[in-house]
């Protein structure tokens, strides 16, 4: 053992020459190397925000229905008579319930002060007049139609 | 073998056989193009080599013994070369790589005293005065040097001391 130490010893000694045998050659090259890594980032990166996109979207679902102002929901179907209309209000601002009412059924609602804070949940179908005393049942308003 | 694989390997195997075909050419730039060449005719080949290490070996070796033959150099040849790569061969060529990476790895000044001493065959006085250092010096970087050198050999058991001896 001793003497084959020695030997490579005096053998590399004698050759010795530094820089000597390093391996220049690209087999591969780096635009190659450096494509392959880049793809593998850009998709890395692509799967990071699918999933915060996902996590986003998530969340924003969970936070607008605990949210206390939902806008007025209008769900139109075929009317029976052209006046009749479906409205569905969860929780919506009178001011913005009256809004709706006038563009949905092309009236003008008189009674509402804009002093009025309240809030009105209704699922209703039916024509303006209706759909006024209902709510004036409801919230004891005195809200009434003029065409 | 896909392309990545044969790079890594390339750079891993280049040093040890490079060395390998200097042992059998005696000349490091016709070792570096021995070598360079088998690689460059073993990447043509890349998809069908299953095992890089042992052919790239057998294809040094036949490569250095076509050099020899061709440019006239059949003293160099021996008995012996017409045998197979042995584990022998690849475990030498292995030895000295870590020799080689162990003297490259060495401080600048330990390491010009060392080649003065083992390659330039000049006596621990000639480099002192060449350097304009103490004797003492000289022999502490060489003790220094062979340590290192045994630390990343196989022989870490034997006694510093004793190995010193013998290269004084």
């Amino acid at each position: 053992m001793e003497s084959k130490f020695k030997e490579s010893v005096g053998f590399v000694s004698h050759f010795y020459c530094r820089g000597a045998f390093v391996a220049r050659r690209r087999f591969v090259s780096h635009y190659r190397l450096w494509r392959w890594r880049g793809v593998a980032a850009a998709l890395a990166g692509c799967v990071l925000v699918a999933s915060a996109a996902i996590v986003y979207v998530g969340t924003h679902r969970v936070e607008t229905a605990q949210s206390e102002v939902l806008p007025a929901v209008e769900m139109s179907v075929e009317p029976v008579k052209a006046e009749v209309k479906r409205m569905e209000f969860v929780n919506a601002p009178l001011d913005s319930v009256v809004g709706r009412i006038e563009n949905v059924y092309g009236v003008k609602v008189k009674g509402v002060s804009e002093s009025d804070t309240m809030r009105l949940t209704l699922s209703y179908e039916g024509t303006a007049e209706d759909l006024v005393d209902a709510i004036n049942l409801t919230l004891d308003t005195h809200l009434s139609i003029s065409r | 073998m896909n392309p990545y694989q044969f790079q890594k390997q390339y750079e891993e195997l280049f040093l040890p056989l490079g060395l390998y075909a200097l042992r059998l050419v005696g000349d490091t730039d016709v070792a570096q193009d021995v070598v360079q060449s088998a690689f460059e005719s073993a990447w043509l080949k890349v998809g069908e080599i299953q095992n890089l290490k042992p052919y790239m070996y057998r294809t040094v070796r036949n490569a250095a013994l076509m050099w020899l033959k061709e440019n006239d150099r059949t003293e160099a040849l021996t008995d012996d070369m017409d045998a197979p790569v042995g584990d022998d061969d690849v475990t030498r060529s292995e030895r000295d790589t870590r020799l080689w990476r162990a003297i490259d790895g060495l401080p600048a000044r330990c390491r010009e005293i060392f080649l003065m001493c083992k390659r330039d065959g000049m006596s621990y006085a000639e480099i002192a005065q060449e350097l304009d250092i103490s004797v003492k010096t000289v022999d502490n970087q060489i003790a220094k040097a062979l340590r290192v050198l045994r630390g990343s050999g196989d022989l870490k058991h034997l006694n510093n001391f004793s190995v010193l001896l013998s290269f004084l």
